[in-house]
This record gives structure tokens, sequence and C-alpha cells, in this order.
């Protein structure tokens, strides 16, 4: 090494390293030509004139077709291509479903929908690839609420689904005769649930019938069911909500939003006016069950559906982890969840922003080959217009973003999907962290209380420079410790997405 | 080393979408002096803040670069086409890149600077080419020019010099697809191929006894999340003139919930209740303008009562109790329809008895209700005293033609009286 190059030394050594052992491992020209396009690529796909691109369900037919559900206009159906622009579209249905905005794919003739007024099966009876029968599998009550809408169904990994039910809010109006009896208690609120099931996450199966779950919802407008068979459940800030929460929702639990109890006999206990709304906060929180993950309200603002990503390693380095579309901003938010103390938390960071994608995206689906997500959007109760369909595509690139985070005793242990240059990295400064927390209110929204700056008192490498042990002065349950990476690079690229947030209900033990 | 094709690669890189902003004072032009030209890093971003810059062919231009980020890196000026050899020598450098400032000796660079650590400056001052054309620029650090790159522009001398474009760090919203789409706010169907829609529809006054299935709304008061308390208003009493905090109102709305609204193109239209299982009107003349429920066509908000309205004027309004239903029959639960000719054949339950009803259209004076009990029983059709509409009702392939005059109203039914309501 020359002495001119001193001042360089420091922060290129570990690049040079790296460019050594590529250069001896297959020759340097091949990284460079992979660094040369973006790992994540966002492409537009139109969808035929006459049709509002608002999407409210995406799946894949068992022959490979993609299943884009509108909200009012229809049912789509086509077989991918290369240009997005050649897709061949057929209309399953050419009629229009009320706010539609769940899916499930059975067959190729056959679709589970939910929409406003209900469940319905709608299916290709003579199969001529449009669809003959909708069939009413449940109703869902309706006060008029232009609100009420609902997310699902999802299947429960039996016969049944899981189906999320919105509440109405105070920005409409009910009806002089609502679908399903009226309660007046539960009229009153900023969201209320003035009908049956409102703000409910509910239960079907064709023996059973509709049956409730859990309760305590305002705006769910994303539900999942895990691989290993846990239920997920998305909600959006407002009333109850001080930030976007994750909710691992477990039957019968209450999830804090108090205008769904009085559809709880158990809550009513015979006093048809027993009013929630009046309950101290101090026996609802005792009550409640607290979110899995907070999304800090600039990551998130509007969660929409999350979505396993179980490509195993067709769609990069995150299989197992779970994305979460953002209805309100360019945004697919990645969440990497872990089991302490018997619960599930963790940590969420950017998976994809900007660079192409649209805001409103609100459903997701990965191609059957793993290697395209498909993102429809849709966002026209809450804002602007912001509608349409892309998909995002994986071109087998390098990826460099944060790829694990879990508690530890005293701090937190990151992995990164790539070996970390020496250098900045190996400061605390590297790793500035706010914590604060979110008080819950019966107020729209809040802010992050009680936030105060720390820094790590120790920042400890791997060997392999692909994991980093951070040590707090303090650890505290209750808390969201919201991590700002800077500086931290591999072969002296920046990290994709540099802020990660956990959410510490429970500390490790 | 595989070429890189240029276009491609623009536009895989997703620039597209970034935000472009002209940049005043950046580029001073002067007929003696060199073009004076400055161009930043983007800190962290591995972008340069200047993506475009022209220049006159062959004056001479002063260009600062100057690396504001926490790593190094380098501006390097090429010919138009000769991005892939660069790039194949900055390959071939391997480890003497470093030392080389990541620059090779192969023909096609214009000017480069060193390989600036943070915080370095450099002024770089050339000609500009003889040859006009689009110049790319990039640093030819490793992996850093796929993002870090920009253009420029050597104009004939007397061509006018556009302003520098700067990339701002807020990237441009990709537009909403809806606007485009064509996408019709008054459907209509046709006699033989009807459009089907599930909506909230208007309530134009039906009779209550109709809604018999039907939960009772009332009215609201407007809350306060914050305080958890109604919220009020101040109002003097008109008699005594005493100033008393009273509830805000917020109305209820008159609209059916459940609706299936069926156009048959503009002669015939109805809106069949999903609730209470039973034909609720029906008109001629159009069909519904969805703007207030859908938003102004194409993408607009929603209206603040977000009812579509009825086009045309009604013939049949629904009256009295529903005519299949026996005294101790529970509430109808609706089964769903099916196609069956074109038309929509509604299936619900009443106690034991599964019902098929379909309505056939016709353009003018009148309409029919066909209805069949699966099973093969009668259907007992009561008429009622307050559904006048109801002509005859007569047996037909073991079920019951129900034939129902036209009783014209007046043309456009009016939505219900606004009810005032402030936004959130
Ligand atoms: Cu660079």
């Amino acid at each position: 090494m020359r002495t001119s190059l001193s001042p360089f030394v420091h922060s290129l050594t570990p690049f040079r390293n790296a460019l050594l052992s590529l250069v001896l491992a297959s020759g340097a020209m091949s990284v460079f030509a992979q660094e040369a396009k973006p790992a994540y690529q966002v492409e537009e796909i139109p969808v035929p004139k006459g049709i509002a691109p608002e999407i409210g369900g995406l799946g894949f037919t068992p022959s490979g077709k993609l299943v884009v559900l509108t909200r009012r206009s229809g049912i789509l159906t086509a077989k991918p291509t290369t240009d997005p622009a050649q897709m061949q579209w057929t209309r399953f249905s050419d009629q229009s479903l009320h706010n539609a905005n769940g899916l499930f794919v059975v067959s190729d003739r056959e679709m589970l929908v939910s929409q406003m007024p209900e469940l319905t099966r709608i299916i290709d009876l003579d199969g001529d690839g449009v669809a003959d029968e909708y069939r009413t599998e449940a109703t869902f009550n309706l006060s008029g609420a232009y609100h009420e809408v609902t997310a699902g169904p999802v299947p429960d990994g039996k016969d049944g689904f899981f189906i999320a039910l919105n509440t109405a809010s105070h920005s409409g109006f009910t009806f002089e005769h609502t679908r399903g009896p009226f309660s007046e208690v539960s009229r009153r609120g900023r969201n209320f649930a003035s009908v049956e099931y409102r703000g409910w996450v509910m239960h079907w199966d064709p023996k059973t019938g509709l049956t409730p779950w859990a309760k305590g919802f305002r705006s769910p407008n994303g539900i999942q069911f895990g691989p290993d068979g846990s239920l997920w459940v998305t909600d959006n800030q407002g009333d109850f909500r001080t930030t976007n929460p994750l909710y691992n929702v477990q039957k019968n639990a209450f999830y804090g939003h108090p205008s769904s109890l009085v559809w709880d006999p158990a809550y009513v206990q015979n006093n048809p006016k027993r009013d929630p709304l009046k309950q101290p906060m101090e026996e609802l929180d005792a009550m409640r069950t607290p979110a899995a993950v907070l999304f800090p309200y600039g990551f998130s603002r509007s969660p929409a559906e999350p979505l396993f990503e179980l490509t195993g390693g067709k769609f990069g380095p995150f299989n197992g982890q779970m994305l979460v579309a953002d209805a309100a901003a360019p945004r697919i938010i990645r969440v990497m969840l872990e089991q302490v103390d018997g619960a599930w938390q963790g940590a969420c960071v950017d998976f994809y922003s900007d660079h192409g994608l649209r805001n409103g995206s609100n459903r997701m689906v990965f191609s059957p080959d793993g290697t395209e997500l498909y993102v429809g959007q849709t966002m026209r109760e809450w804002a602007n217009a912001m509608e349409g369909l892309q998909r995002i595509r994986y071109n087998g690139g390098r990826v460099f973003e944060v790829l694990a985070m879990h508690l530890q005793k005293d701090g937190f242990e990151l992995e990164f999907t790539q070996p970390v240059d020496i250098g900045a990295a190996d400061q605390p400064s590297a790793f500035n962290t706010e914590t604060y927390w979110y008080e819950y209110s019966s107020s729209y929204g809040g802010p992050e209380s009680d936030a105060k700056k720390v820094r790590p008192t120790a920042v400890r490498w791997s060997a392999d420079r692909r994991k980093v042990n951070l040590t707090y002065a303090q650890m505290q349950s209750q808390r969201v410790m919201r991590v700002t990476l800077t500086g931290v690079t591999s072969n002296a690229q920046p990290l994709g997405h540099t802020m990660v947030a956990y959410t510490l209900n429970h500390l490790a033990k | 080393m595989r070429p890189l094709p240029l276009l491609a690669l623009a536009s895989t890189l997703g620039l597209a979408p970034l935000l472009f902003q002209t940049a005043q004072c950046q580029v001073s032009e002067n007929a003696t002096a060199p073009l004076k030209v400055s161009i930043k890093v983007l800190p962290g971003q591995v972008r340069f803040e200047t993506t475009r810059f022209d220049v006159t062919a062959g004056k001479p231009v002063e260009l600062t670069f100057s690396n504001g980020c926490i790593m190094p890196h380098n501006l390097v000026i090429l010919k138009p086409d000769a991005e892939p050899a660069v790039i194949a020598g900055v390959n071939a450098l391997g480890l003497e890149g470093l030392e080389k400032n990541f620059v090779p000796e192969v023909p096609g660079i214009v000017a480069a600077t060193k390989l600036l650590q943070p915080q370095a400056k450099e002024v770089l001052t050339f000609s500009a080419p003889q040859e006009t054309g689009d110049y790319p620029y990039v640093c030819t650090f490793p992996g850093h020019w796929y993002t870090m790159r920009g253009v420029m522009r050597v104009r004939a001398s007397g061509v006018k010099l556009e302003a520098a474009q700067r990339v701002l760090d807020k990237p441009a919203q990709v537009p909403d697809a809806l606007k485009h789409s064509e996408m019709s706010h008054k459907p209509m169907g046709t006699m033989d191929h009807p459009f089907v829609m599930r909506t909230f529809a208007l309530d134009p006054g039906l009779d209550p006894a109709v809604f018999a299935h039907h939960g009772v709304g009332k009215d609201a008061v407007k809350y306060d999340p914050a305080t958890r308390l109604d919220i009020t208003k101040k109002e003097a009493d008109p008699q005594t003139g005493v100033v008393r905090e009273i509830p805000i109102p917020v109305p209820s709305l008159k609209g059916v919930a459940g609706a299936i609204a069926v156009s048959h193109g503009p002669d015939f239209s109805y809106v069949w209740d999903s609730t209470e299982c039973r034909l609720f009107y029906a008109w001629r003349g159009g069909f519904l303008d969805m703007n207030p429920y859908w938003g102004q066509e194409p993408g607009g908000s929603r209206s603040k009562v977000y009812l579509p309205l009825i086009v045309g004027h009604l013939v049949y309004r629904a009256s009295g109790a529903m005519p299949l239903a026996e005294p101790n029959d529970p509430s109808p639960v609706f089964l769903g329809y099916k196609m069956e000719g074109g038309l929509p054949e509604f299936r619900y339950q009443l106690g034991q008895r599964v019902i098929r009803e379909k309505v056939l259209p016709s353009a003018k004076d009148g309409f029919e209700v066909r209805v069949t009990v699966e099973g093969g029983a009668t259907p007992n059709w009561k008429v009622n005293a307050a559904d006048l509409d109801v002509t005859t009702v007569r047996s037909e392939n073991g079920g019951l033609a129900v034939a129902v005059k036209d009783r014209p109203e007046p043309e456009h039914v009016l939505p219900p009286a606004s009810p005032k309501h402030e936004k959130h």
C-alpha cells in the first residue's frame, strides 16, 4: 500500500478484501455486471379501458392465471407475460361488486370474495370463463356508513376462513333502516360499531357459518394466516390507535378499540346500556392485548395486507418474513418477528420505497414462481385517488439490508444480508437510537411520548462481519427502539433502508 | 464484459419517477470566461445532485466537483458510446483500480477527476468536445455508476443552454391509473345483458313496512374522541332567548344497504333488496348516476350524501309485508343468484322454503316477476291491498307469474335533503 493512499486505507480495505475474494471466486466482471441493475424493479401493469383499477384482491389460479378483484369493476384474469402491456385480459365477472376488498382463489372456476354486504362464492358453472353464480355464503351487517369494508377471506389452514370487518367512520352516516339490529350505544364514537360485529375478526366455515373470533378492531384492512398457524391483522391509526399496529390475533381477545364490545355478550352481561366509550381508559387498557409491532407513523400511514414471503429465496433473502402493503405511502414494509416470553413481537423496516412504486398499495400476491410480487393499489376511501396495478420483480441481484433484528438481554443483535465494511459501522454513532412509547388514548392518533435519544454502549461485530451486537445501558419494556443506521456500508455500497424500529413489549430473559 | 445497453439500463434504474427541478444560477455563461458548473454528491445516496447540464461545443468548462459524502467518489465524463468500454476498463484494473482513481487508460474519456475522499473538492477545466451530443458522466468507483450518473449535453454554438437539472430527495408520485381508466360512473346494461351491481341505493321514500327485517337506525350526535364527550354548540332558545349548549345532531340517511341494482338499459331498471329478499322498486328512463357514491368521474371524492342518484322515473315501488311470507316465518335468508338465460335469478330461504325469483324486464307497460319454490310446492303470493300495482298472479311452469303494471311517477326522484354535516 502506498503512503499517498493512506487517508483512504481505513475505509477501503474491506472493499479491497472483498474484491480480492470475489476475483478469486468468480472473476470481477460478473460482480460488476450484477451491480449494474437494481435487485428489485417495479413495473406498471395496465388493465383494459373501462375498468376502474382499484384493487381489492389479488390471487393466482392453479393454472397460473393472475386474478384481479376490483372494488367496483368486477374480476379480471390474465396469464402474466414478460411485457406487462401484452397481458390478455378476460373478465371473469363484469358485474359490479360492492367495494370488494378480499379474494381467495379456490380454482380456475371459483373465487371466494368479500364485499361490503357479504362473503360471495363466485363460480363459472359452465366453464366458459365467465362467472354464472354469485352464491352468498355469509352476510355482513351494514349501518349504511361507507367505511364498513372487509379484509379477507384468508384460509384458516382447515376448511374455514377469517374475515375482518371494519367499523364505521363518523365521516359517514347510518341509514334509517340498517342491515342488522342497531345499537344506539355503539352509534356514538369517532369510529363506531352500530351494527353487529363491526370491529370484529370473524371466522367462517361451511359447517358452522359465520362466528365471531376476536374484537376491538378499528379499521383492520389487512389479515393473513401465517405458515405456523398464527393469525395476523393490521389496523389503522385513529381513535384508540395512537399509531398503526400489527396484531397477532388470539381467539376471544380484545384489541383495544372499544366500540365492538357492545356485540360481545360476555361484555354486555345483560346490560344493553353498558357503554364501553364511558369505561375508564385504565380498565380498557387492562383488557386489551398489545400490538406485536407498532409501526412508526413515519413508516406506515395506512397498513394494508400482510403477506408472508415464502418463496424460498426466489424473491431475495427474506424468506419467512412478513411484508406489509402501505395504502398511504409509496412503500412496502418488512416485518421481522420473533417470539419473546411466549408472545410475538419484533421490528419493522422498509422493504421497498419510492422508485416507481405507487401510493395506495392494498393487496399483494407472489407469482407462482416466486420471483414477482404483484401489488394492487387503492385508497379511495381515505384520500385522493391512488389506484393501479404493479409488480415488483426480483432480478437476482445483490441486496444489502438488515436481515434480522433479535432482542438480547442487554440490547439487540442485528444481522445483515452482506458483510459490513470496517469503519463507520464500528462506532456507536452508526446506531443512533430513539426510544419512545405510544400511550393508549381515545384521541385520534398521538405522538411518540417520552422520547429519548440513546446510543449503544458497545458495538461488537462477528468475525464474518454479518452480525453486530449492540449493547445498551438500559433495556425497558413498553418501548419502541428505533435505530437509524448511519455509514453502514458493504463493499462501499450504502444500506438500502436505514431505519429499523423494534417494539419491545417483553424483555429477553 | 457484456456491454451495458444504456437505454435499458436507464429504464431499469427507476430514474423516471425522480422529480427533477431546474436549478437557477448553477450554470453561468459568458462569452470569454469558461462555463462554470458545480456538481455535488448527495450524501449517502450514491447519486450526483446534478443530473444534467449543458455546455457549448469547443468552449472551455470549469467544473467544480465536491464530495460531501462519507464514501469516496469521482466524476468521469465519457464520450456518448464509451460507457461499456470504460466500465470494462475499470474492471480490468482489478486491484490497481484504487491507485488509478478507477480511471482506466482507455479511449472515450473526456475528463475525469481524481477519486475524491470525503469532503474533498476538485476543479476540472477542460474544453467541451467539438461534436454535439449527450455525454454521460458517472462515478467509476465499482458499482456506483448504476445510480451515480448524469448527462452533459454538448450544444452547437449559438444554441441557448438550459439550466442544469438537479435530482431532489423527494421522488415524484407515480400517477394514478384510475384517471385514464375511462370507467363510466353512469353504467348501463341492455335488455338481454343486464348490468348487475351491488351497491348502496337510494330509499326513495318506500313504505317503512318493507324494511320489516332491518334494524331501526337513529339519528346521532357529534362526538369528540379526545374528550370522549358529545360535541355541543351554543343555541339561543327562540322563546326565552336563554343560550344553551346543545348536541350537534347527525341525521340518518334514506338508503338501502344491501341493494342489488340491475340495469336493462335506459328503459328498465330495478333495485332488489338482498336483506328483505324482494323487489323494492323499478324505474324507466335511465339507470343510476354513481357520481355521489363513486366520486365525480373519473377519480373525485365521494359526496357527503353518498347515495347514487336515480335517473328516470319510478314505475313501481313495493309496499306492505312481503307477499310470500307466512306469519311465522323467520327473517328471509339471501342465498345469492345465478345468471339464468342472461337474467339474475335470486334465491332465498323463507322458513323451510327455498324460493327462486326473477324479474322479467319489459320496455314499457308493466313487467313480470316469476317465482318458484324449490321442491315443487306452489308459492303463495298474497296480493297486498296496499300493493295495488300487482294486476294478476297466474300459475306458470309450477311457479307463479306476477304481473305488475306501471304506476309512473314524476321524473327523477330527488335524494333526501342534504343533511348538514361538517368534515372532521
Ligand atoms: Cu462514487
